[in-house]
């Protein structure tokens, strides 16, 4: 796989995964208190 | 203010579901084949681009709208747009917008439903195939197979009808016990199932060419490819977005309308985001195009729509398990695009139900009978003129399944950032949410930047289904096939009959809600 390529989508599922992370477990803390 | 509303049954339940209702069919074979032809990894700087100017504020106003209509009972976009512009426009100013609005949004869940729903029924029908070996013989061309299947009333009408059935049945028993029971069996089904064909897909090797492996066709897919990003890129980008998370199409707004009215909205709505993502660029880009690539190479992939029933068969043949795989992928497709059909579906049953009165459980079946007698043509066509080319279909996509969203869209920002203002609006959106929308956020981007890039997305595709001949008597890509001009009337005929049908209902319900008379009777009453 090319650098330009594994770079883009590592960027990519990198800022879609920390989306997920960040609002999923900011939800369960408001939750919780 | 409304009583006796049902609203959601838990947090997760109403992520799930809200999840469910922007994660589609187009998640897993528009996004890649959107992504491949746009300009590769390249495409990610518009896409992106178009999430955080247009998918996120979008997302927010609409969840901020459907909760300020549930509010006061409506599950509707038209009065939920006559009830925000009413803070700045005359009653009759607000109740054209609302007409407008509730009529396009009318359109969409009644007429894309109605094709969508029979995608759908492919897809289950495709599940029974795959399990079944339908399509495993060699001998057999895998497009012939698909045509053979639209042409055959028995598996295409048989399947559709069974999905319409399980959707029907669902809605039956209400948000919680429907929507929300559904979505928290089928969302984390369709993440797992995803999971399991991504690892399936990452390791399948080379088995037929050394040059096609899984990890080229990633390589395929992301390399950035700078000469092909140009306005046309930006634009597909921005129309990716509003597709994938369902804008414009009113039941974002219909699903918040159940919030109740102090819970968040702006972690929620965001949250809703970006499991979309990860089902449209994680799952969506990691599946099709990988296992596409390594058996068939760049041709398998080149196929955009044809890729999921005409290419992957192909590849479920050769693969090892390929029917276990093959109903794997049918299946995420049945349950993302189930969960999208529900909230069209359901928008309709909350119109029966507080517009005109009639209980969900009748709402249901009749929205069910509306389906079938509308979406008919549709399945028809193919049978009838034994044909493959989904042209009434494809005429009712061009415009309520493309077009019409960002209208809408339009709209919506307008109002909430010109009409309802910056002070009810922040005051709405920032009420019981755990994220605050700040006052620069509203008034620079869902003032401005927002209304602008749609108006320009609107602009440059009006331009484009100009020279694509889309607003020809006789559409340019049916302009070779005379005996199919007749179902593309067709479907023109029958839009506008919903459009004026949509236009008068939301009308008359904003008049007998808020007209007048309704004024009258308040005072008398009161």
């Amino acid at each position: 796989m090319s650098g330009g390529a594994l770079f883009f989508m590592l960027i990519a599922w990198a800022v879609i995964i920390g989306g997920v992370y960040v609002t999923m477990s900011n939800l369960i803390k408001y939750q919780q208190k | 203010m409304a009583e006796g509303r049902e609203n959601w049954g838990t947090k997760l339940g109403l992520i799930l579901a809200m999840a469910g209702n922007a994660v589609g069919l187009g998640n897993f074979w528009r996004f890649p084949y959107q992504a491949a032809k746009n300009g590769g990894g390249a495409f990610m700087l518009p896409y992106f681009a178009a999430l955080l100017i247009l998918g996120i504020p979008i997302m927010y106003v609409e969840w901020m709208q459907g909760r300020y209509g549930g509010k006061y009972g409506h599950g509707t976009v038209g009065c939920m747009i006559y009830l925000q512009s009413k803070e700045r426009t005359s009653h009759t100013t607000a109740a054209i917008l609302g007409s407008l609005a509730g009529m396009l949004v009318f359109s969409v869940v009644s007429l894309v439903n109605a094709y969508y729903t029979q995608i759908i029924g492919w897809t289950l029908g495709y599940t029974y195939l795959s399990l079944t070996g339908g399509y495993m013989d060699k001998a057999v061309s895998t497009g012939e197979v698909f045509v053979h299947y639209i042409q055959t009333p028995g598996l295409s009408i048989t399947f559709w009808v069974l999905a319409l059935l399980l959707l029907g049945l669902a809605l039956t028993r209400g948000v919680q016990k429907g929507i929300e029971a559904w979505a928290k069996v089928m969302m984390p089904t369709l993440y797992v199932l995803g999971i399991i064909l991504i690892i399936r897909a990452l390791t399948l090797g080379t088995p037929v060419n050394p040059d096609w492996s899984p990890i080229k066709g990633l390589d395929y897919l992301w390399s950035p490819h700078w000469n092909e990003l140009n306005w046309q890129s930006a634009l597909a980008a921005a129309g990716q977005i509003f597709f994938t998370l369902s804008l414009g199409m009113g039941i974002i707004q219909n699903y918040a309308s159940y919030l109740k009215p102090d819970e968040d909205i702006v972690l929620s709505a965001t949250a809703t985001v970006f499991l979309n993502e990860f089902a449209e660029v994680i799952l969506g880009g990691s599946i099709a195009i990988p296992i596409a690539y390594t058996f068939l190479g760049t041709e398998g992939i080149k196929s955009g729509v044809g890729l999921s029933f005409i290419a992957l068969p192909n590849v479920f043949r050769m693969m090892p398990a390929g029917q276990i795989f093959g109903a794997f992928w049918f299946l995420i497709l049945f349950f993302a695009g189930f969960t999208s059909a529900i909230a069209m579906y359901n928008y309709l049953i909350a119109l029966l139900e507080e517009d005109l009165n009639v209980p969900r459980s009748v709402g249901s079946w009749l929205v069910f009978a509306l389906y079938i007698i509308i979406g008919l043509p549709v399945a028809l066509e193919p049978v009838l003129t034994k044909t493959a080319e989904l042209v009434f279909l494809t005429e009712l996509d061009n415009w309520v399944g493309s077009y019409f969203l960002v209208v809408v869209g339009f709209i919506e920002v307008l109002v909430t950032g010109w009409l309802f203002g910056e002070r009810k609006s922040l005051e709405e959106l920032n009420r019981g949410s755990y994220w605050k929308i700040s006052s620069a956020f509203f008034n620079i981007i869902i003032k401005w930047v927002t209304p602008l890039a749609i108006a320009i997305l609107l602009i440059f595709s009006t331009k484009s289904y100009i020279k694509d001949g889309y607003f020809k008597w006789v559409p340019s890509f049916v302009e070779k096939m005379p005996n199919l001009i007749p179902w593309v009337q067709g479907a023109r005929l029958l839009l506008f009959v919903i459009l004026v049908i949509g236009f008068v209902e939301a009308y008359m319900t904003i008049q007998k809600k808020y007209g007048p008379n309704a004024q009258v009777k308040k005072a008398m009453k009161a």
